[in-house]
């Protein structure tokens, strides 16, 4: 404590004796620890405080340091540090030590009201709280799968979602929409597992579709152009001349339509000749027929038998 | 701040200065003071120590009189049972909190203390 006690409590060098008591009184207040646990510096400026208080209230060791006998900090030994007790009460009493000397009846949980607060404010749903996700299946048409639209989806708890399908949709994806779960800040989302329904005629293998394409006798032997309906419109095909049942024609990008860097499918027509109804001139032909070619269409079934 | 060390009336009044032997068995009646022991035979704490350090110059500095002095250690007793829960409800905290809730509680409470300084309540401010 190396400055002037006079300065420290902010009296005149010729200050009486009570001028220095009622200064001293007023500033320990301000700085007493416990008082002021707020205050990191009030510990270090109340012992300051004390230290020029016990210097100037004794008249001799006052007289002695007026004199220049003695420095602010030199003769006057400072209080020798108590051996057992070294921190302001405040220490122990906010440490677990403090329990001793608890206002409140001993036993009561120290955290019951805050606990009881928390649990309160969750049961009433105040603050903000996710909500959860919610989970539903749709079922959705084949076509819808493949070119994409807008699915209507009733929702058990009541109401609806109407679900935008992306185009190329397979069984077992999860559609997400997000804040269409459970409300809450944020809201949840709904999880929308789709199952594509199949289709009388159309196939799926990855981005491309197969089918049957039922052709006449006519149009297979001579060749033909006819229009042919695929999920994405009508669409013309050539049949090439002497064409057979099992012969595979493509539609070139008629398969899944492009979707994102996805290129479209394509779509594979396999032709099945159809008679249709007796045709008694055709029967005469083939009855009549001079040399007909050798062919025979069960060819190679003895090695299945 | 170590518990399990005590120490005896006569060992305190040795060590520490301007105490008074009846003085503290006074204190001690009163309930102020809560030492180990029995009367004759007191052990003091180091809490109990500081707490009569306490009383001491709340009761010969500060001139507060007896009357008085059970209304200030009460109220003393009960901010200090505020700081300690909210001490030990951060240690709770720290200890097994996620480190993404210590920051977002830091941050608000960062905000709400700007807030009070400006006198509006959070949502007040834009």
């Amino acid at each position: 404590m190396a400055e002037d006690p006079y300065a420290i409590l902010g009296v005149a060098r010729d200050a009486t004796a009570s001028q220095i008591r009622r200064a001293f009184l007023k500033l320990a207040k301000s700085s007493h620890p416990d008082l002021n646990p707020n205050d990191p510096a009030a510990e270090a400026r109340f012992k300051a405080i004390n230290a020029a208080h016990a210097l100037l209230s004794d008249p001799e060791q006052r007289a002695r340091f007026d004199r220049g006998e003695i420095d602010a900090s030199g003769q006057e030994r400072p209080p020798p540090e108590p051996p057992f007790r070294r921190h302001a009460y405040r220490d122990y009493a906010e440490g677990p030590a403090g329990g001793r000397y608890r206002a409140g009846p001993v036993g009561e949980g120290d955290f019951d009201d805050i606990l009881a607060e928390l649990l309160r404010a969750q049961r009433q749903g105040a603050g903000p709280r996710p909500g959860r996700d919610r989970r539903y299946a749709l079922t959705i048409p084949f076509s819808t799968a493949i070119q994409g639209g807008t699915q209507r989806l009733t929702l058990p708890e009541g109401g609806v979602l109407d679900v935008r399908i992306p185009p190329g949709m397979e069984s077992g994806q999860t559609l997400r929409l997000r804040g269409k779960g459970e409300a809450g800040e944020p809201p949840g989302d709904a999880l929308i597992e789709i199952t594509v329904a199949p289709h009388p005629h159309y196939r799926r293998v990855g981005r491309d579709l197969y089918f049957d394409l039922p052709v006449s006798l006519a149009e297979a032997v001579l060749g033909a152009r006819i229009e042919v309906p695929t999920i994405g419109g009508r669409v013309t095909l050539t049949i090439p001349p002497g064409a057979d049942t099992g012969t595979t024609l493509r539609l070139r990008g008629k398969g899944v339509p492009g979707h994102g860097k996805e290129p479209a499918g394509d779509a594979y027509a396999t032709l099945q000749i159809r008679l249709g109804p007796a045709d008694p001139a055709l029967a005469e032909f083939l009855r009549t027929r001079a040399a007909p070619p050798a062919f025979d269409p069960r060819a190679g079934m003895e090695d299945m038998a | 701040m170590t518990q399990r060390q005590t120490i005896s009336l006569t060992r305190l009044l040795a060590d520490e200065r301007g105490f008074d032997a009846v003085e503290i068995e006074t204190w001690i009646a009163e309930g102020w003071v809560r030492p180990a022991g029995a009367p004759g035979a007191w052990t003091f704490a180091a809490i109990d120590v500081a707490r009569l350090a306490l009383i001491r110059d709340l009761r010969h500095e500060y001139g507060v009189n007896e009357e008085a002095l059970p209304v200030i250690l009460r109220l003393l007793d009960q901010l200090y049972d505020q700081r300690r829960q909210v001490r030990q409800l951060c240690q709770t905290l720290t200890r097994l909190a996620p480190p993404d809730l210590l920051a977002a509680m830091h941050a608000a409470l960062r905000d709400a203390g700007a807030a009070a300084e400006e006198g509006l309540e959070p949502e007040q401010r834009a």
